[in-house]
């Protein structure tokens, strides 16, 4: 083989990798709806929460994609997903501009039907999950609510529109300032932020209706079980956010017992053939 | 094999290429150890892959540019040293800053799988120029050839057991330095240019180097969804302090203390645990040290999950605790009175921890009378000790499970099969209670397997009711299973229904329960119309005289590890796959399990990677497209290489077992292999005469068979025997193991390029191309065959592939 068949025969070959590594690291499958594909950015938002109190303010931004997001993902699941039917639930999913709640080079993907990283090991949940662990809460105008985990405050965003009495900590300090700083500029000025230890609960403002926490935990922390109130509720994610296994929702009856129930993501009924036969 | 005057005198040639194998061999032990921290395992099998496509991507470049590089090969020697030493350090580093994580996102998937490929192939640049610099030395060693040969090997015997002492010694971020340097001791041989030159060229190197290190220190990034990771954002603003740490070829272990610490696994509402230190092995969680000085303190240890058994057991119980490693079970076990209380930790550093820096932070809990620490794989001591105990607690599943998308399931955990089950219910008094108290998941599958496993292991003791042996509870966490030698009897059932009300437990399991007592305080999902969870069908099938078809059809893979098959964490089921991601959706990737995916997609990858650096440039050189007997030659040369590694990786296995690491095991097998093996080689050049015979290459690949065949059936055997000796021992017997086997599996490679270099030499590039390419691909496929049906079938196809050199041989090009 002559030389210069050599050279081009190697370049070929070496320059084929070099493109295919960067084409694989730029590229993604998992496309999200584009929020610059958007039609009208200020057209209104109809999709009031239904209450007769002050909200915080919807977001005009992306309401299309924000819809089909809801719509497809949570309202009308296309697979075995288990349907969020709260109104209330759904109308602040909508409300919320979840692409403020994550970090710049992710918002590309903020409406994708995805966890996605938002830096210092954490995530921002499935837009799914985060509306099936609200309607769990079960909240009403009243409900005084705690979240543990701020993240990147998007789950306390969305909380803020079924109740004005939003707690949340979290204890990576660049998260809580990311979190304060986005739900400020959002305009939801009633959640109150807390840089601490979650898992000590939030005593001065203790009882609470409902609790969520959202971090991955081995157990249910003893303070936050004394800071509930009888008849309230805490809603689990086992395995962390970014890994949702089973939403555990644990009850406090008004004797002060445990009950609990484990909700799944999935309505998956492991076997078939077996059962056919019962 | 050839006959050309060397280029350089066979004393400095060998020098160079020891040191180069030397740090090569220990820049592939210490990338495992890197990659045990920095990610979810060591990967042995891809590291292998790597360094074997090296040099067979290097292998097929020298034969492609070797009338270009022999006129200068000493100049092209040195910079092939000299870049290689460098390399090591700078590719890692430059490794470490990309944003590579075990937990795949649907949104970012092609990014986190293109990241992943370039981090491989970072990796992979000091193998292939290192392992360029062996082959250029091999190729103008001339007749010492045989001496530079050897001169490799035990340059890797060397690097394998300087990489694993330096492990207990230096940081795992700073052995890619350390491994640099060694390399760099090769120029030391070599006299291209002038001495000024190459005193500047290493000085200029080095320099750059220690520039590297000093704006970049050698880190390793931790996957940041790691525990360690989380621990070290705490650190860093001001909420943890590290207060210890030890390394070793087990494990990195690091002691943080800190105010937002509450680790303690099922701990149920009734009590906030007291100040810890929490312990990581490798950046997992490892156990929290509770900081009290006595039982009483750790009253917070009745509201978790593991003390229900202490109910049932008998008073004063004799307690087994199986890979405890923090000592809050051990403050359990001292609160419940127990009669003595034996600690089982395989890894020393974590035992020097307890006693030493964190003594008066909680490691007192050793100090208590009733406590014996012993220091030895949990397997190993259940299969020596001859006591009988009142409880045995598998501490070491004492988690939340792999509900990490599955990425813990290519670990092997040598206790948690049928028959370390089996031993351990051996070591049960009549009235004992083997434990094992283990994290919810949904659908489930931990726990089955553990209710399978405990189910067979008990048949195999010939028990022919399980069911009557059993029992299993749990709250809204984890489960708990109990099983015991003798069936529960009802007196002792009205005592589980008893702690199931005090601890507002529910049952899941028991001889008699009654469907009124199912699911509830806390309710699961179980089948469509039946009361009962998932976990009471499932038990219900287990512990029946025919679980196969339950087993067979649950959607993940719940067969009871065998020491065969030692994967516990693995719950792949591939006939299922495509009925997972139906039902989950875009929740597939955390849902199914992906272990065995990942060797899957290695396998593709490597292969197509490895096909086209070491084949298909040879497809564009005339002098190879048309060598004589091709056909031959590719079968004989991919049937050997496949088998060489296929049987490599089955005795790294069954030698991990034996040794109880599998760092330690690595650097064993892979240097017992290259060290007999290159004996064997060199046994082969001297009879090179009657190795062109095919008599005796037949004779020698029989051999081969037949050994092989010997040595895995008593290397599996002698497992529990082996695993009760020190541990420089178990390393010495386990590296003489090998080398009746490695030595006899030198002779098919040589003994066939004799042939080839004597009558069709053109063919060479593509029998060592060929024999690259499938050992590459062989060490994934062995960790698959291994995850699938167990490494006994890796091993005897294995064997069954050296059948084709025994009818290939003499099909081979001959001389007319």
């Amino acid at each position: 083989m002559s030389p210069w068949k050599y050279r081009v025969v190697n370049g070929v070959l070496l320059g084929g990798a070099i493109a295919s590594f960067l084409l694989l690291i730029s590229f993604t499958d998992r496309a999200a709806q584009d929020p610059t594909a958007e039609g009208d950015p200020t057209a209104k938002d109809d999709a009031q929460p239904a209450r007769d109190r002050p909200a915080p303010p919807a977001s005009t931004e992306f309401t299309e994609t924000r819809n089909r997001m809801v719509t497809g993902t949570i309202e009308r699941p296309w697979d075995g997903r288990t349907r969020v039917k709260d109104k209330n639930v759904l109308a602040a999913v909508r409300a919320v501009p979840r692409h403020a709640f994550v970090p710049p080079d992710m918002r590309r993907r903020a409406y994708a039907d995805s966890p996605l990283p938002i830096g210092h090991g954490q995530t921002i949940s499935q837009p799914y999950i985060v509306a099936l662990m609200t309607e769990l809460l079960e909240l009403t105008p009243e409900s005084k609510v705690l979240e543990i985990g701020t993240g990147s405050g998007y789950q306390a965003a969305v909380l803020a529109h079924l109740t004005p009495h939003v707690y949340t900590i979290e204890i990576i300090k660049p998260l809580a300032e990311f979190a304060a700083q986005a739900l400020g500029k959002q305009g939801y000025t009633e959640v109150k932020i807390r840089r601490a230890d979650g898992y000590f609960g939030w005593k001065e403002e203790a009882p609470f209706d409902a609790i969520i926490v959202t971090c991955a935990s081995g157990h249910l922390p003893p303070p936050l079980w004394e800071q509930l109130k009888p008849g309230g509720r805490i809603v689990i994610p086992i395995g962390g956010p970014h890994e949702v296994q089973r939403l555990i929702v644990v009850t406090k009856t008004p004797e002060g017992k445990r009950r609990s129930r484990t909700v799944t993501a999935v309505r998956f009924v492991p076997l078939t053939r077996d059962m056919e036969g019962e | 094999m050839t006959t050309h005057k060397p280029a350089l005198p066979a004393g400095r040639l060998g020098w160079v290429v020891f040191f180069v194998a030397t740090g090569l061999l220990g820049f592939e032990l210490s990338l495992m150890r890197v990659l045990l921290v920095a990610s979810w395992h060591h990967f042995a099998f891809l590291v292998i892959s790597i360094a074997l496509l090296g040099f067979g991507a290097s292998g097929t470049a020298l034969s492609l540019l070797r009338t270009r590089l022999l006129p200068r090969s000493e100049g092209v020697l040195f910079a092939m040293v000299l870049i290689a030493a460098v390399s090591m350090p700078v590719c890692l580093g430059l490794a470490q800053h990309l944003p590579v994580e075990a937990r795949l996102v649907p949104a970012l998937l092609w990014r986190q799988i293109g990241c992943w490929l370039v981090y491989w192939t970072l990796l992979g640049i000091p193998f292939l120029i290192g392992a360029g610099a062996i082959g250029l030395a091999l190729m103008i060693a001339g007749r010492n050839i045989g001496r530079v040969y050897a001169a490799n090997l035990l340059g890797s015997a060397a690097g394998s057991i300087l990489a694993t002492a330096a492990m207990s010694f230096v940081p795992p971020a700073w052995l890619s330095l350390l491994m640099g340097g060694v390399v760099l001791a090769g120029t030391a041989g070599l006299r291209a240019g002038s001495a000024r030159l190459r005193a500047g060229a290493i000085i200029a190197c080095a320099g750059l180097t220690a520039a590297q290190c000093w704006i970049d220190p050698p880190h390793i990034r931790l996957d940041p969804y790691k525990h360690g990771a989380y621990v070290q954002r705490l650190e860093r603003q001001g909420q943890a302090d590290r207060v210890a740490a030890a390394y070793g070829p087990r494990a990195v272990v690091e002691a943080y203390r800190g105010e937002s610490f509450h680790d303690l696994p099922f701990l149920s509402v009734g009590a906030t645990p007291p100040s810890m230190t929490v312990l990581t092995l490798d950046g997992h969680p490892a156990g929290s040290v509770l900081q009290i000085t006595h039982p009483e303190d750790a009253t917070v240890m009745d509201f978790c999950l593991m003390a229900c058994p202490y109910d049932l057991a008998p008073a004063n119980p004799k307690v087994l605790l199986l890979g405890e490693t923090g000592g809050t079970n051990v403050w359990l076990a001292a609160r419940h009175h127990a009669g003595a209380i034996d600690v089982v930790q395989p890894d020393a550093n974590v035992i020097a921890l307890l006693r030493g820096p964190l003594h008066d932070r909680g490691g007192v809990v050793l100090d208590l009378p009733t406590v014996r620490v012993i220091t030895a794989q949990p397997r190993h001591f259940v299969e020596r000790t001859r006591d009988r105990f009142d409880l045995i607690q598998l501490v070491t599943l004492e988690s939340s499970a792999a509900g990490s998308g599955g990425v813990r399931g290519l670990a092997e955990d040598h206790l948690i099969t049928v028959e370390g089950i089996t031993t351990a219910l051996g070591r049960l008094t009549d009235d004992g209670l083997l434990v094992a108290t283990r994290g919810i998941q949904t659908p489930p599958r931990d726990n089955l397997k553990l209710m399978a496993t405990f189910a067979a292991a008990l048949n195999r003791n010939g028990v022919a009711h399980p069911e009557r042996h059993v029992v299993v509870v749990r709250d809204y966490l984890a489960v708990c299973t109990m099983a015991r030698v003798f069936p529960w009897t009802p007196h002792q059932i009205e005592r589980v229904r008893r702690v199931c009300a005090q601890r507002e437990l529910t049952p899941v399991w028991f001889p008699g329960i009654l469907l009124d007592e199912l699911n509830q305080p806390d309710a699961m999902q179980g089948p469509p119309g039946e009361k009962g969870d998932w976990y009471y069908h499932a038990a219900g099938q287990l512990f029946s005289s025919a679980p196969e078809r339950f087993i067979a059809d649950w959607p993940f893979d719940i067969r009871p590890p065998t020491d065969d098959r030692p994967f516990f964490l693995d719950f792949c089921k591939m006939a299922r796959f495509n009925e997972l991601k139906r039902a989950f959706g875009d929740l597939w990737l955390t849902r199914t399990e992906l272990a065995f995916l990942f060797v899957l997609a290695a396998i593709v990858v490597i292969s197509a990677v490895g096909a086209v650096l070491t084949l298909v440039p040879l497809l564009f050189v005339r002098q190879y497209r048309h060598a004589v007997g091709r056909g031959s030659i590719v079968t004989y040369f991919a049937a050997i290489g496949l088998g060489y590694i296929l049987l490599e990786m089955t005795f790294l296995s069954r030698l991990t077992y034996w040794i109880g690491d599998p760092v330690s095991a690595a650097a064993v097998t892979i240097a017992g292999f290259l060290f007999s093996s290159g004996l064997g080689s060199l046994s082969a050049q001297r009879f090179s005469d009657e190795s062109t015979h095919g008599k005796f290459i037949r004779t020698v690949i029989i051999g081969l068979i037949l050994i092989g065949a010997l040595e895995l059936v008593v290397v599996a055997a002698l497992g529990g025997v082996v695993g009760t000796l020190p541990y420089v021992v178990r390393c010495g017997l386990a590296f003489a193991a090998i080398l009746p086997l490695g030595y006899l599996m030198g002779f098919p490679m040589p003994a066939a390029l004799a042939r080839l270099d004597r009558c069709a030499p053109a063919a060479i590039p593509w029998a060592w191309g060929i024999n690259g390419f499938a050992s590459v691909i062989a060490a994934p496929a062995a960790v698959a065959v291994g995850m699938s049906v167990g490494y006994t079938a890796a091993g005897v196809a294995a064997l069954a592939l050296y059948i084709v050199p025994l009818l290939f041989f003499a099909r081979l090009p001959q001389a007319v």
